[in-house]
């Protein structure tokens, strides 16, 4: 019985001894590292007002010359001026869109010759569309865009993959 | 009462009991297991025209990421992490790219300055499929030490990754190492596509033998 | 003199970094590992059964070398935090003096100042070293520079006044900054073109490749011209930037098609020289208007595939792998159809005439050393003046 006084008495206070350990311990839990070091840090994106509107005039420029039935010419103004600078992931999303619907208007055997007319800019931006249009996770695209790839290739060489490795901002 | 079946490699198995048969017992299973490799070779042949150009299309892209370097940590002093597994700092790691031939074949490539973690989808059509796929790649993961440059862990939504650091491409041929990340990518493939059709010979074999007895 | 070409370890193992001696009859290599190796040249061949002397002092690779041409001393840093230099005494052995970085992270790049007072040590604390000799205690103490470089820092380069120093970093910036000790400096630095502000650790521009709205990649090596107003640094992104020290001068980016470069040097006032991840070396030059070129890679090997494009490399691997397939053939071509069998690691001028580079040398992680003649190679191609 002394022993179960004892042992209640010590319980007690082993609960009292183990709360204060809890609070003294959240230091473990902090990040050192974020706090210490100031590293590198990308540049905030944010959504703007010009930006919004150069994806709908996009949008209205692609249809338009793809319902004249200019393929060609709705890919250079497609992949012209990508939507860096923009934060929200449903507008890319449909700017995605409009340049797979141009990219898939235009017919294999014509790839090569609407490569040739973009300027080595618009080449690599074409090479960030196409793996965009990779990543879309139905894939539909994918069978065409891998003929899109292959040409793109051809011209930009492996510095335009390299290229979209090292962008630090994305088209999707 | 058939005598219990054994399947190769000495595993012992049940006997065959109507109602534990994988295929409905109105269903002949002779006509079905005949036609199925006529059926996997004719989707073969329908993807075998887009194999090309997903490979050289997957080939360039690792050409690209595959310019890796030494690089210590950031971090921790006298470390050598692979950054793309550490995530330790953003400026190190680059844009991930996929390449996809359709919605069930990808390759995911995430590249940093001085790793690469290569994530392949493998096309899976049916259950037999995804099983197979499944023990597949288990068994090699298992044994990731002897492929020097396989992950352990597939990363979520892949069925197999490679981890390739810059220690690697020291000490092997670059082009070397993505011609074999294009062979395995081909060859796994054909392994389950031919175990997919020794599997369906010998369950039609076994409900034959089975089947006689009625 | 043609290309020479000299595996110096057996068996071979990727060269980090390496530097010659003044009259090139030594070089100093860093195989990979944490000692340094010295061979000795006699007569045209180099003498590559054994090293004559090993540095070993690191415990962790070597990541920097280089080799003061006046002084005869060699400076190394390495991945273990710290730096030595080593004179060469009584002629018989390499001895080192210790260099206090007072750095928490691996060294990656170390450089003389062209006044071979000074040595600027790059390092993984964001940081860099200016150190100095200190003779009352006979070893190098330094100072730092730290604000703003927020990343490893990759690559170095002095500017020819020896108070100037160029830093590219993981942080896709280049930066120029005065790194003027006054203790150690003969003579009042001039104000130059690139700032005004002589005091230490000033940094008088950050510089960031124009790749459209999107930052370049890591500055893998930066160097200034010969007459030091221009600065050339290479990046991940595929690109070779240049910029003047004129008032208000843009950032000129050239874009090429091939895979990233590692190393960059200046064949001359206006041309510059690339090496890199394809194993070959390329040439960049400024024309009349200022505006800077590629023009075409420098490496004539007779190539042995058909055409260099990812589509036809791929069928060819295909066809290597049907042939072992179906013909049981172990035999492969592994070798590309240049010189460097693996990437380029390091670009050194070897032999120069004034502002003018005559003769080159390139490291490789195949682990070996080739030395250029810019006439073979103008010979080589018709056409091509390297002015």
């Amino acid at each position: 019985m002394r022993r179960g006084r004892h042992t209640k008495h010590f319980a007690e206070d082993m609960s009292s001894f183990s709360v204060s350990v809890g609070d003294s311990s959240k230091h473990r839990n902090i990040d050192v590292d974020s706090l210490l070091r100031e590293g590198y840090e990308d540049d905030d994106q944010s959504v703007d007002a010009s930006v919004v509107a150069s994806i709908n005039d996009r949008a209205t420029n692609v249809r338009t010359l793809l319902n004249k039935g200019d393929a060609a010419g709705s890919v250079a103004v497609a992949v012209d001026n990508p939507p860096f600078n923009c934060n929200d992931a449903a507008l890319k999303a449909k700017n995605l869109e409009t340049v797979m619907s141009s990219l898939s208007a235009v017919r294999a055997a014509d790839i090569p010759a609407v490569i040739k007319s973009l300027t080595p800019e618009q080449v690599d931006n074409l090479v960030k569309y196409i793996y965009a249009g990779f990543a879309i996770p139905s894939g539909q695209y994918s069978g065409h865009l891998l003929l899109w790839h292959e040409k793109a290739i051809e011209v930009g060489g492996l510095g335009s993959i390299t290229r979209v490795l090292t962008s630090r901002k994305t088209v999707n | 009462m058939p005598s219990p079946l054994r399947r190769p490699g000495g595993r012992f198995r049940q006997t065959i009991r109507p109602e534990f048969a994988p295929w409905p017992s109105f269903f002949p299973p002779p006509p079905f297991s005949l036609l199925s490799p006529c059926i996997l070779s004719l989707a073969m042949s329908a993807t075998t025209s887009a194999l090309r150009p997903y490979l050289n299309a997957v080939k360039a892209s690792l050409d690209a990421s595959l310019c890796i370097e030494n690089f210590p940590s950031q971090l921790v002093e006298r470390h050598n992490k692979p950054e793309v597994e550490a995530r330790s700092s953003k400026e190190d790691l680059l844009t991930p790219i996929v390449v996809s031939r359709n919605e069930n074949e990808r390759v995911l490539i995430e590249s940093s300055i001085n790793s690469v973690r290569i994530s392949i989808s493998i096309k899976q059509i049916d259950d037999i499929d995804r099983i197979l796929c499944h023990k597949l790649t288990r068994f090699l993961m298992m044994r990731a030490e002897n492929f020097v440059v396989l992950r352990r862990k597939a990363i979520a939504g892949y069925d197999i990754s490679f981890l390739i650091t810059n220690f690697h491409v020291e000490q092997m041929y670059k082009h070397k190492l993505v011609d074999f990340i294009i062979q395995f990518m081909e060859d796994i493939d054909k392994e389950i596509s031919e175990m997919k059709l020794s599997l369906n010979a010998r369950a039609r074999i076994c409900a034959e033998e089975f089947l006689k007895h009625f | 003199m043609s290309t020479s070409i000299t595996q110096f370890v057996n068996p071979p193992a990727p060269v980090v970094c390496f530097a010659y001696n003044k009259d090139r009859t030594m070089i100093a290599i860093s195989a990979n590992s944490e000692k340094v190796f010295i061979y000795r040249r006699n007569g045209a061949n180099w003498d590559t059964s054994a090293p004559a002397f090993v540095l070993a002092e690191h415990d962790k690779l070597v990541t920097g070398i280089d080799w003061a041409p006046e002084s005869n001393r060699i400076v190394t840093c390495s991945q273990d935090r710290n730096a030595y230099v080593w004179s060469f005494e009584d002629g018989v052995a390499w001895r080192p003096k210790l260099v206090l970085l007072r750095i928490n992270r691996a060294a990656t790049c170390v450089r003389w100042s062209p006044d071979e007072r000074k040595i600027a040590v790059a390092s993984g604390a964001r940081t860099i070293s200016i150190c100095y000799f200190q003779p009352q205690h006979d070893w190098w103490a330094c100072r730092h520079i730290k604000k703003p470089i927020r990343s490893t820092i990759l690559s170095l380069d002095w500017h020819p006044n020896s108070v100037l120093v160029a830093a590219g970093c993981a942080d896709f910036t280049v930066r120029v900054f005065f790194a003027g000790i006054k203790e150690v400096e003969t003579a009042r630095p001039e104000p130059t073109p690139w700032g005004s502000k002589l005091s230490f650790d000033t940094c008088y521009h950050e510089f960031r490749g124009a790749c459209g709205t999107s930052a370049c990649g890591w500055v893998h090596s930066v160097k200034f011209s010969p007459d030091g107003n221009t600065l050339a640094w290479v990046s991940h992104s595929s690109s070779v930037h240049f910029v003047t020290s004129d008032e208000g001068a843009t950032v000129q980016t050239v874009n090429f098609n091939g895979l990233p470069q590692r190393s960059v040097i200046w064949a001359s006032d206006n041309s510059v020289i690339a090496g890199g991840h394809d194993a070959n070396i390329h040439l960049f030059t400024r024309g009349h208007d200022g505006q800077w070129a590629y023009v075409r890679p420098l490496d004539a090997t007779e190539k042995k595939s058909s055409s260099a494009g990812p589509a036809s490399g791929a069928s060819a691997a295909m066809n290597m792998f049907r042939q072992l397939d179906s013909r049981g053939q172990q035999e492969t071509d592994t070798s590309l159809p240049t010189v460097h069998q693996n990437a380029i690691t390091q670009l050194s001028p070897y032999e120069s005439s004034g502002s003018r580079v005559t003769a080159f040398a390139s490291s490789g992680l195949d682990g070996k050393v080739v030395v250029w003649s810019i006439n073979s190679i103008e010979s080589s191609m018709a056409g091509l003046k390297i002015a």
